[in-house]
């Protein structure tokens, strides 16, 4: 037969009490004083320890007895080591995870335990483009833009299209590894299947194009999508548009019409093109040269759900001829370039792609 | 006879010269010592002497870099861990849904299976695994060369006005025949890229840029981009064996993939829609050569070259039944959910396996399977 020892309550709630006082000491030594989480760009990228705590060791043996886990964990974490002024630092070699706890060890034994705190939300969605909300059938891409750094890998998890009953569609863009983020990660390209837009490809013969002129759709963008940082968008999104016509025809240059600036100012030369254009391509694909065929230096500023180029120049404006010049990658929202198709029919001579690399408008300022 | 004997001497003096250069090139010798600006690991190959190759997409950068690691092992002892990222995770501080692993390349001298992760804030960390060991790659202090994958030098001095730089996401890299090979996309404009790029790097940036049309489907080209693709010689003649997205197989022969040429490819085979192919290693058992392919919704498959080297037509009409095959013959494989694939010994492949129950396993299987 076991044996029940039963502690009287008064004795119980002094162990409590004790318990409490113990708890509460400890993690104020520890979180508060003795090791402080670094910060980096909203990220905990090290941990400092008071060398004070450490004196019966000396410091240069502290790397070799020190060890930074997850509590329950038996996994050293991989870092670096270094001693500044009085304290010694860890650097993991990525940043500590929020909301998770970890503890320091000194030949095994418990030094602290600190939490990562979680992160919070501050991160919003910019824009998407395009930005009109009639859009081809044959639309490729949109571009979503951030004010901060996103995480990358799982998009398409919290990207949705709906159609007109809000119903998701299923396999509507391309699964891509790796995505396409911007350098910074604050742009992701997002591709609607050029499979199914392709005519005639396996994808488009079993599935359809993933748009179908006159119907409506809604792109949502969940708030669950997490920042760099790891913490969630401050809200979601929505965008609704309806899908037109089918667009099977090169953006044509000659249309572009142009409002020239006064000589001796920094006003924008505009340049109006005839139809929405790809929002990023028309940031990259545009320069203009002056008579001697040196680029002038500028900002390209693309407004008017992408239907207007202002480009403010760095200097005033001389007098003279100048050349807008435009790369022949530039496309529509459908893919079609200055000098191909996206999806061109080998047997109709009229849509050879032509190899012609740059395209050129002229103006003159007097 | 002095005379005879001072050109005898002369000629022995270069024939030893010759001898110790020859002996002691190194495709190392341009590298410099230094940390290189790695951003991203999105692809990984191995070169000669141990040189590991990392495709950045974030920097549009091929990095080469001195492993030392070039110990020569002829047969590799099989790798079979359990929980990769769970085991990568813990020596990271974090969990295993904060980690990816980005790629596996077996170093083709020791054999060493080195791996590239990816933290959820984008920090690329790399890893040497050895047996049971997994020990992190520092890139301190190494002996380096990059190349950039840019179009042309004039295009990024105009991305210094502060236009946002195009960013070359690399789908596949390999290397073979003195050349580093990549397949990639750019955020921006639409296209198929290829670059055939000499290694050891030049100055002079001899990189071909190739836009690559796959006549599928009779009366609509189309120039998608290459998913993953391997080298191999057919019937004595040197192809690339591509695969893209919804699934087919084409080949191009790498003599016609020239600087600015459009190449049309011929296609072979179409392994089903709805799928994507993930990884293409070539296996050789006796005298027959295997392309292994790993998907993302079918099973590893097991193509013969020989069927390849005989299979003349190319597929120029749409498949009329849903989900259905056409071309070369292949073999299905009990294999699912194969992530990454590479040879790691002349008997052995490597993968990583996403298992039913869900865990991540690095697993070896021998050539009994082929």
């Amino acid at each position: 037969m076991r044996k029940r020892v039963r502690i009287s309550w008064p004795s119980q709630l002094i162990l409590f009490s004790l318990f409490l006082l113990v708890r509460c000491a400890g993690s104020q030594d520890t979180s508060q004083k003795n090791i402080v989480i670094r910060w980096k760009n909203n990220q905990a990228v090290g941990l400092s320890m008071a060398l004070s705590q450490f004196k019966a060791h000396s410091k240069e043996t502290l790397p070799e007895l020190l060890k930074v886990q997850l509590t329950n964990s038996k996994t050293a974490i991989l870092g670096d080591y270094s001693i500044q002024s009085d304290s010694v630092i860890f650097e993991p070699l990525i940043p500590f995870t929020p909301s998770l706890r970890y503890e320091v060890l000194l030949e095994n034994r418990l030094v602290g335990e600190i939490d990562i705190p979680q992160a919070v939300s501050s991160t919003t969605l910019i824009g998407i483009y395009p930005s009109q909300d009639t859009l081809p059938e044959n639309l490729l891409k949109f571009y979503f833009v951030f004010s901060h750094p996103m995480r990358e890998g799982h998009s398409l998890v919290y990207v949705s299209l709906l159609d007109a009953k809000g119903d998701t569609l299923p396999n509507t863009f391309l699964n891509l590894q790796p995505e396409l983020w911007n350098a910074e990660k604050t742009v992701l390209t997002l591709w609607l299947d050029p499979g199914r837009i392709k005519r005639d490809l396996q994808p488009n013969k079993s599935l359809g194009a993933p748009l179908t002129k006159g119907n409506h759709y809604t792109l949502v963008v969940s708030e669950r999508w997490p920042d760099e940082s790891g913490a969630r968008l401050t809200q979601s999104y929505t965008k609704r548009f309806v899908a037109a016509t089918r667009d099977i025809t090169s953006p044509d240059v000659k249309s572009w019409t142009i409002k020239t600036p006064s000589k001796g100012t920094t006003q924008a030369l505009e340049i109006h093109v005839k139809e929405a254009l790809d929002y990023v391509l028309l940031q990259n694909t545009i320069w203009i040269i002056d008579a001697q065929g040196k680029t002038i230096n500028g900002v390209i500023q693309v407004s008017n759900k992408e239907h207007l180029v202002d480009f403010i120049p760095a200097s005033p404006w001389l007098a003279g001829a100048y050349k807008v010049q435009m790369e022949s990658r530039l496309e529509d929202l459908a893919g079609n370039n200055l000098n191909r198709l996206f999806d061109r029919d080998i047997t109709d001579r009229r849509t050879k792609p032509s190899q012609q690399t740059v395209f050129e408008l002229n103006y003159r300022i007097d | 006879m002095k005379k005879m004997f001072l050109s005898v001497a002369a000629a022995l003096s270069v024939a030893v010269l010759v001898a110790y250069t020859n002996r002691t090139a190194s495709v190392m010798s341009g590298f410099e010592t230094g940390t290189p600006e790695v951003k991203s690991m999105n692809a990984l190959a191995f070169g000669p002497e141990g040189v590991l190759f990392i495709g950045d997409s974030k920097s549009a950068s091929v990095f080469a870099v001195d492993t030392k690691d070039a110990e020569n092992v002829a047969n590799a002892k099989p790798v079979d861990i359990k929980n990769i990222d769970q085991k990568i995770a813990a020596l990271l501080g974090t969990e295993a849904k904060n980690i990816t692993i980005q790629d596996l390349a077996v170093n083709p001298l020791s054999k060493k299976v080195y791996c590239a992760v990816q933290a959820a804030n984008g920090t690329p960390v790399l890893f040497k695994i050895d047996g049971e060991n997994i020990q992190p790659v520092g890139l301190k202090d190494v002996k380096f060369a990059l190349v950039p994958l840019n179009n042309a030098p004039a295009e990024d001095a105009k991305d210094q006005r502060g236009r946002p730089l195009r960013v070359w996401a690399i789908s596949d890299l390999n290397y073979a025949d003195g050349k580093v090979m990549v397949s990639g996309l750019s955020n921006q404009e639409f296209g198929s890229t290829f670059r055939s790029i000499p290694f050891p790097f030049t100055n002079k940036q001899e990189q071909s840029s190739l836009e690559i049309y796959h006549a599928a489907h009779g009366q609509y080209e189309t120039n998608s981009p290459i998913k993953t693709f391997t080298t191999a010689e057919l019937n004595g003649k040197k192809f690339l064996v591509a695969s893209y997205t919804c699934t087919p197989l084409v080949l191009f022969p790498i003599d016609d993939l020239k600087p600015g040429t459009h190449v049309k490819g011929r296609t072979v085979g179409e392994f089903g829609a709805g799928n994507s192919p993930l990884d293409i290693i070539t296996m050789k058992k006796g005298n027959d050569l295997f392309l292994i392919m790993a998907n993302s919704d079918r099973p590893v498959m097991k193509i013969k070259y020989k069927d390849i080297e005989t299979y003349e037509g190319s597929l120029t009409e749409p498949i009329k039944e849903n989900y259905s095959t056409a071309g070369v013959p292949y073999v299905s494989f009990p294999m699912v959910n194969v992530l990454q694939l590479d040879k790691l010994d002349d008997t052995q492949f490597v993968f990583l396996q996403r298992r039913a129950n869900g865990d991540l396993d690095i697993r070896t299987s021998n050539n009994r399977s082929l």
